[in-house]
């Protein structure tokens, strides 16, 4: 996995990445984030699980916005109630990342499974 | 998926202690050549794996000027026939940087199952910190932070809408 990696990370926009990371840094917004796994949320509910000010909750889903985290939208009967939702394919470019590692390790593993058997067959022969 | 490994098992049909063997001693037979798998890339030169904590992977590499070594880490497990672990840097890595790969060995029928775990991606700065300034540091401290916590419901869920 020679220069594989450094091919893999600017294939990948790892400007794109370092956003969402930085986005990431604070443990307000993580709070967020993991609330909003489970389901999309209001702002006055989402207040309920994340215990700061309304001023720094708005500011931290302004950050997760900007990076795509994280959606607001307007409820369909009541446009000036705020929804917000996670939008977790923001962190693909990880996922991806991980994969083409792992892939990278089948190759050599499946060339170490037919190495090794041949190897052991040729000196059970012998032996 | 609950930190930031890549995870890679096969089952070969060899014994243990004959994987684990083959798996160090011959590192250079099975080690994938190439731009994609080694540092040589198509340049000559060979890896090895030296037995023992502490011991090292490294490449050397054939050169005009000589052959020169490259790094790749450190054992820092060594219990045959069941697990190795060694550090792993890639060439691009900054000297505080480095991964971390695990190697186990069970049993299965007559064979062995081989499951490899590559951690500590989670660890690394996209870029060079020093055109980040601080948001590098920030990148540092949040991603170790991250990762372990939350990947693992993120997957899936990115999974579950896909």
């Amino acid at each position: 996995m020679g220069g594989a990696t450094s091919a893999l990370v600017h294939r990948l926009g790892i400007s794109d990445l370092n956003a969402s990371f930085a986005a990431l840094s604070d443990a307000t917004r993580r709070d967020i984030i993991r609330t909003l796994v489970h389901k999309p949320l209001r702002a006055g509910e989402l207040a309920k699980y994340v215990a700061v000010s309304p001023q720094a909750l708005s500011r931290h889903l302004r950050v997760l916005r900007k990076v795509g985290l994280v959606v607001e939208q307007g409820l369909e009967e009541d446009a000036r109630v705020r929804i917000y939702s996670l939008r977790p394919i923001a962190l693909e470019p990880v996922q991806d990342w991980l994969w083409q590692v792992e892939d990278l390790w089948r190759r050599q593993l499946q060339s170490f499974k037919s190495y090794a058997e041949s190897a052991h067959r040729r000196r059970r022969t012998r032996s | 998926m609950t930190d930031d490994a890549a995870r890679v098992s096969l089952s070969v049909a060899v014994p243990p202690a004959v994987a684990f063997e083959i798996f160090t001693n011959d590192i250079d037979r099975w080690w994938r050549r190439g731009v994609k798998f080694r540092h040589a890339g198509r340049c000559g030169g060979f890896i090895r794996l030296e037995p023992g904590i502490n011991g090292r992977l490294f490449e050397s590499i054939d050169g005009d000027a000589g052959p020169h070594v490259f790094e790749v880490g450190r054992v820092s497990a060594w219990d045959p026939p069941h697990l190795l672990a060694f550090t792993w840097r890639n060439a691009n890595f900054a000297p505080n940087e480095s991964t971390l790969v695990e190697v186990r060995f069970a049993q299965n029928g007559r064979g062995t199952l081989v499951s490899v775990t590559h951690r500590g991606w989670s660890s690394l700065r996209p870029d060079h910190p020093a055109r980040h300034g601080r948001e590098g540091a920030d990148f540092y401290r949040m991603i170790g932070l991250w990762w372990g916590d939350q990947m693992s419901s993120l997957r899936e869920h990115t999974h579950s809408i896909r």
